[in-house]
């Protein structure tokens, strides 16, 4: 009689599915929950309900769920093996350019280390290059000091980046783009260096340096003269590289890079007048009266013959400090300019008649003249010319 | 519109005794009402084939789906739908009359709904019936639990003990409801939300703010009658096996009165419904 006593007490089923469909008015709610907050046998009645519930669609987004699952295990080896290769390679990579940077700036000579400052006076100072920095002087990782040097001053002027480099930092200036791989910089260190660096090739091509760097000490000693005369002290000091433990001067440079680079070669290192094999020459980019680069030269006897880019010649007997055009005695563009080695010598009888140096001079049709009396006057070294 | 009469009568507009309802609350309680439901139900309590057919049709599967969730077996399922659709068909009779529970729905839930509960309801109680045969042994290991001496001393297990079950007796019916499902019945966040129409967050968070609100009231309490913060911390530390606190008691309390009809009141009630719905009938 009891048991029926408070079965009769609980709530209809009825009320318990409204309750559960949330259509109850509020005071049957309470009502509600306040049986069920101490009747267990209608919470289990109302809970045990839900369970005839129809699936909900969320049931079914666990099958994808699982499938994605199943496709991780299945590839994550897969994945395992290519995340592994791809750090191989990173750090593979890594460790190459960090070989290789080193091995430059070893050889690229940097004698003289940066002035205390002279960094950061150039990040200060020196604006932010344009947009189209060659790759190749890209600055390096970015550093937390990279937002000051976006926000550096935009006023480039190349005489504002010199005036911030100490006269002792110009005469030794190092190679600057190697700088960054040898130093951690921040990227605007590295923008700085790289304007210094076009300042400083600017400068250098104002100064009109034909700088002339051997190894061998066995050198002609026309080389050596011409090195000695044309280089001043200081700038033989920066680019006189030591030999590095392999032997091989950092200076040695393919001649396609030394051309590329605005360079030319120094014939006169090259020629038969007893000049070792492994002498070699550079000529320092250098202007000509005429505005251009000089395109050839050779020195015989003191006297130095240079060619421009248009094949005029001029001639210069304090090493360049004054030059003279010589009239043109040839036809085409002269385009070579060499000391004419003993076989044309001896076979001038076919063309001009030489006696002693004598300096070759080529055209664009590789037509030869020769002038025995250091230039001022040529000849056809054959009949045909 | 006499049922609908008849229903709004039983259930007083599903406002208290004593309120007198506004047609605006009027309104929303028929509102409320399932009227589709209900008719097909009555129809079909009636023997209608047309109503069965339609009954069939609608919910049959749903009825057997219902089962085997509840059942979690498809022969136990099987069989508890089969023996309600039997006593749905009416092929009890009383007094040369069909006896169908569907005549005891009244459209306040959906029929569906109801049909679930209803086979929940019978579930349960199959369940229990069932229990009851078994060994005490075999039910849940309570025979071997053995007396534990208590950590603390008996003054102050009172004392833990009393301030326990005055701060569950003081919680609001709603947050004694989800102690209960939570942690007396290992109901689910989902399960909870489910039922309560939120979110599963939001009973997480409900839990997690009762527990802390419960612990704080207790050792305010404690710290009131002398105990020192050391103490009350160490109290509040006892294994509760240690208490001697009737929890399930304490959060079900007595059973509510809100559900208590006097017996006189019940019978007054459902005559005066059973002569408006069989007028009701009378006029359709």
């Amino acid at each position: 009689m009891t048991e029926q006593n408070s079965i009769q007490n609980h709530p209809e089923a009825e009320l318990l599915v409204a309750f559960a469909e949330h259509s109850l008015t509020p005071h049957e709610r309470e009502s509600v929950l306040m049986h069920l907050a101490d009747c267990a046998e209608c919470r289990e009645i109302l809970f045990v309900a839900q369970f005839g519930l129809p699936e909900e669609p969320s049931a079914e987004i666990v099958v994808p769920s699982q499938t994605s699952r199943a496709n991780w295990f299945t590839w994550r080896p897969i994945t395992v093996a290519a995340c592994l290769l791809l750090t191989v390679g990173v750090l593979t990579q890594q460790i190459y350019q960090r070989t290789h940077s080193t091995n430059q700036t070893e050889a690229k000579n940097t004698p003289a280390p940066l002035p205390p400052g002279a960094v950061g006076n150039l990040a200060k100072n020196i604006p932010i290059p344009p947009a189209n920095v060659p790759a190749a002087h890209a600055p390096e990782p970015m550093s937390a000091a990279s937002p000051n040097a976006i926000a550096a001053p935009v006023a480039p002027q190349k005489e504002a980046a010199m005036n911030t480099v100490t006269p002792e930092f110009k005469a030794s200036a190092p190679p600057l783009a190697l700088i960054g791989s040898e130093h951690p910089l921040t990227s605007s260190e590295s923008v700085s260096l790289h304007q210094m660096q076009q300042a400083h090739a600017a400068e250098m091509h104002s100064q009109q340096a034909d700088m002339h760097l051997t190894q061998s000490s066995a050198a002609d000693a026309s080389i050596k003269e011409a090195s000695a005369s044309q280089a001043s002290p200081a700038k033989m000091e920066a680019y006189s590289a030591p030999t590095t433990s392999s032997g091989f001067s950092a200076n040695y440079e393919p001649r396609a890079a030394a051309s590329a680079n605005g360079g030319s070669w120094d014939r006169s290192a090259m020629n038969s007048k007893g000049v070792s094999a492994n002498t070699y020459a550079i000529t320092r980019p250098a202007t000509l009266p005429s505005g251009q680069i000089m395109r050839d030269s050779v020195v015989l006897n003191g006297r130095k013959l240079a060619l421009d880019q248009d094949g005029r010649l001029y001639s210069s007997i304090d090493q360049g400090a004054s030059w003279r055009e010589i009239h043109k005695q040839w036809s085409g563009t002269a385009t070579m300019l060499m000391l004419a080695p003993q076989s044309a010598s001896a076979d001038s009888g076919k063309g001009a008649e030489v006696s002693g140096d004598a300096v070759m001079l080529l055209n664009s049709a590789n037509a030869a003249w020769i002038s025995s009396d250091g230039g001022e006057s040529w000849k056809p070294a054959s009949k045909k010319n | 519109m006499q049922l609908v009469n008849g229903i709004c009568t039983r259930y007083k507009f599903g406002l208290p005794a004593e309120k007198i309802a506004t047609p605006k609350e009027q309104a929303a309680f028929i509102g409320s009402l399932r009227l589709d439901d209900l008719l097909l139900a009555r129809e079909c309590a009636e023997g209608r084939p047309e109503a069965w057919e339609r009954f069939m049709t609608l919910y049959r599967v749903t009825l057997y789906q219902a089962a085997y969730g509840i059942a979690r077996s498809d022969s136990a399922g099987r069989e508890l739908a089969d023996s309600l659709y039997a006593d749905l068909f009416g092929l009890k009779e009383k007094e040369g009359q069909r006896q169908s529970p569907l005549s005891h729905y009244h459209g306040r839930g959906s029929l569906a709904g109801w049909l679930r509960s209803v086979l929940a309801q019978r579930f349960v109680d199959g369940y229990r019936a069932t229990r009851r045969e078994e060994p005490l042994e075999e039910q849940t290991g309570f025979a071997a639990v053995s007396p534990v001496e208590p950590a603390l001393p008996a003054r102050n297990l009172t004392l833990l003990e009393t301030a326990v079950k005055a701060e569950i007796q003081a919680l609001k019916p709603e947050e004694r409801f989800l102690l209960s499902t939570y942690y007396l019945d290992g109901r689910t966040l989902k399960q909870i939300a489910t039922v309560l129409g939120v979110h599963e967050s939001t009973v997480s968070r409900s839990v997690a703010r009762l527990g802390g609100q419960l612990r704080k009231r207790v050792s305010q309490r404690l710290k009131n009658t002398g105990l020192s913060q050391q103490q009350v911390l160490e109290m509040l530390e006892v294994d509760v096996r240690d208490l001697q606190i009737p929890l399930k008691k304490i959060l079900q309390g007595e059973p509510s009165s809100a559900f208590k009809i006097q017996e006189s009141e019940k019978f007054i009630v459902e005559q005066q419904a059973d002569e408006i719905m069989k007028g009701g009938e009378a006029n359709d």
